[in-house]
């Protein structure tokens, strides 16, 4: 089950760091190798972005056999925001 | 729309033609006129009465859903009816008066009243004669007149964009009457009638790019100025109510500005197909140009942004679209892409007009920029001719300036004679239930 959720969790993990950083890891080692899986969190806060640093601390939680925190919804836009993008002009 | 490439040379059939002669003589002489059947082209024929529906369909349902997607709920019904009001009045203005107006040659700056109520306009019952123009002479003129009711059709729906959601409905028809009859008919017989004072300069306008989108961009801005802003504009948001609609609307308007363009031809030849080319190379260059710069500027490229480039791109390739080669309808794209958007966020806000759906935005400023460009570009291999900048910002000015008064004047009239803005609980209820008593639940 941990290694289930260690998967889903580098996956998005891999998502973003290529992303933000330009980085490629490799997620099945991740679930192996806890020292490498930590080196990558370590990585990931270091970024400064906060979608990332959230998907490594919950990674962490898993490595420390803490409750994970639930899963927010990522950093899209609220219904707000995009409301308030048509206050005085359309496009 | 470009006079027909046919109207120099009048082929006579061998009918018999002694009781035509007289007025086959003035056909050829510079008026609409009777000619032999024989001297209709049946391709050509065919071809106008397609892009006349496929004009036709640009406003209803094209322009209908367009807007209407943009609106917010409480206005969604009312926007949408705008264009199909729009579609009667004018109509009737065109064949009362409208037509002979503009298609006509009396003067430099109006026509005459020779086909007023159509007078005139014609088919002999045993076949032997049937009227032209004399700007399409391989048509009959019962198809011109269509094809170019059409133009005049939405050339005032498109106002219906900058004054959405806060005016009155019997105000608005009479305003689009008075603005059909005294600046739109006008400014077409100025460019579009040879003996027109801007056709005579020189100025190149295949389409429609001074007549229809700087004329309605202008209008928009000034009716967006005398009508005021709506109740809340600028505080608080008024989101669109169903970007499919507008999704929608703009697929007809494209699909349907291939009529407006390759129509404009009035003919099914070489040069309505180079009309349509470019139309679709423009408009594509105009779409992922907006995009680009969405995604620079916003980080998201919207649906809506590439709906409003699509409609850039159309609207700046219209008076060129005759005139230039694939090359040149991308740099049209390019610069009409850039342009428009410039026109519906910057220059939007230093205007400070609230131009509900950014119609000076996008047919103003595109119709301007395809304008000068049709200067620069014109390509004497597929329009037969060179552009002049000079003759071509003189189109413009003249439009600006004439149109831009002109709605002025007619906006005051309407105004003291039915008041042009709904009132305050009428705005806030929306225009929907308010003025027709419907409303989308």
């Amino acid at each position: 089950m941990a290694d289930t959720e260690k998967t889903a969790i580098a996956a998005h993990l891999y998502v973003s760091l290529r992303r933000v950083a330009n980085r490629v890891i490799d997620i099945e080692w991740m679930a192996q190798n806890e020292e490498y899986a930590r080196a990558i969190i370590k990585f990931a806060v270091e970024q400064g972005n906060d979608e990332l640093a959230r998907q490594a601390l919950r990674y962490q939680a898993l490595l420390n056999g803490e409750q994970v925190p639930a899963r927010t919804e990522a950093a899209a836009p609220s219904v707000d925001t995009v409301k308030k993008r048509y206050i005085g002009t359309l496009r | 729309m470009a006079v027909s490439s046919k109207m120099a040379g009048v082929r006579l059939g061998v009918g018999s033609l002694a009781g035509l002669m007289p007025v086959i003589a003035h056909a050829a002489s510079g008026g609409p006129g009777m000619v032999p059947v024989t001297q209709i082209s049946a391709g050509d024929t065919a071809w106008m009465l397609t892009a006349t529906a496929l004009v036709l369909l640009m406003t209803l349902p094209g322009l209908a859903l367009f807007y209407a997607g943009m609106v917010r709920k409480k206005n969604v019904l009312s926007t949408a009816f705008q264009s199909l009001a729009v579609t009667c009045v004018v109509t009737l203005v065109w064949v009362v008066v409208g037509y002979s107006l503009a298609f006509t040659p009396s003067s430099f700056f109006i026509g005459g009243f020779d086909r007023a109520l159509l007078h005139g306009l014609g088919f002999s019952p045993d076949g032997t004669g049937i009227s032209v123009s004399h700007i399409a002479s391989s048509v009959p003129e019962a198809v011109f007149v269509m094809f170019q009711l059409t133009f005049a059709i939405i050339t005032p729906a498109l106002l219906t964009g900058a004054f959405a959601e806060r005016i009155r409905f019997p105000a608005m028809l009479l305003f689009i009457a008075l603005w059909s009859l005294l600046i739109y008919a006008p400014v077409a017989h100025w460019v579009w009638e040879p003996g027109g004072w801007l056709a005579a300069q020189g100025v190149l306008d295949f389409a429609g790019g001074t007549v229809v989108h700087i004329n309605a961009g202008i209008a928009g801005l000034v009716c967006a100025y005398v009508l005021g802003p709506r109740s809340g504009y600028g505080r608080v948001a008024f989101p669109p109510f169903n970007l499919t609609y507008t999704l929608l609307g703009a697929s007809l308007l494209w699909v349907g500005w291939f009529g407006f363009n390759a129509g404009s031809a009035v003919a099914a030849d070489g040069r309505a197909a180079m009309a349509m080319l470019v139309t679709q190379v423009a408009t594509a260059m105009a779409v992922l140009t907006w995009m680009a710069l969405e995604w620079w500027v916003k980080s998201r490229a919207t649906l809506l942004g590439a709906c409003s480039g699509a409609v850039a791109g159309l609207v700046a390739i219209t008076p060129a679209s005759g005139f230039v080669d694939a090359g040149g309808a991308l740099i049209i794209g390019l610069v009409a892409g850039i342009a428009c958007y410039w026109g519906a966020t910057g220059l939007k806000q230093v205007l400070g007009a609230d131009d509900a759906l950014d119609v000076f935005g996008i047919h103003g400023i595109g119709g301007i920029v395809g304008a000068l460009l049709t200067g620069l570009l014109a390509n004497p291999v597929v329009g037969g001719m060179h552009g002049n900048m000079i003759a071509q910002t003189t189109g413009v000015i003249a439009t600006l300036v004439y149109s831009g008064v002109g709605t002025w004047v007619i906006l005051l009239f309407v105004n003291l004679m039915s008041p042009l803005r709904v009132s305050a609980e009428d705005e806030e209820d929306g225009l929907d239930i308010s003025q027709h008593a419907e409303r989308i639940v």
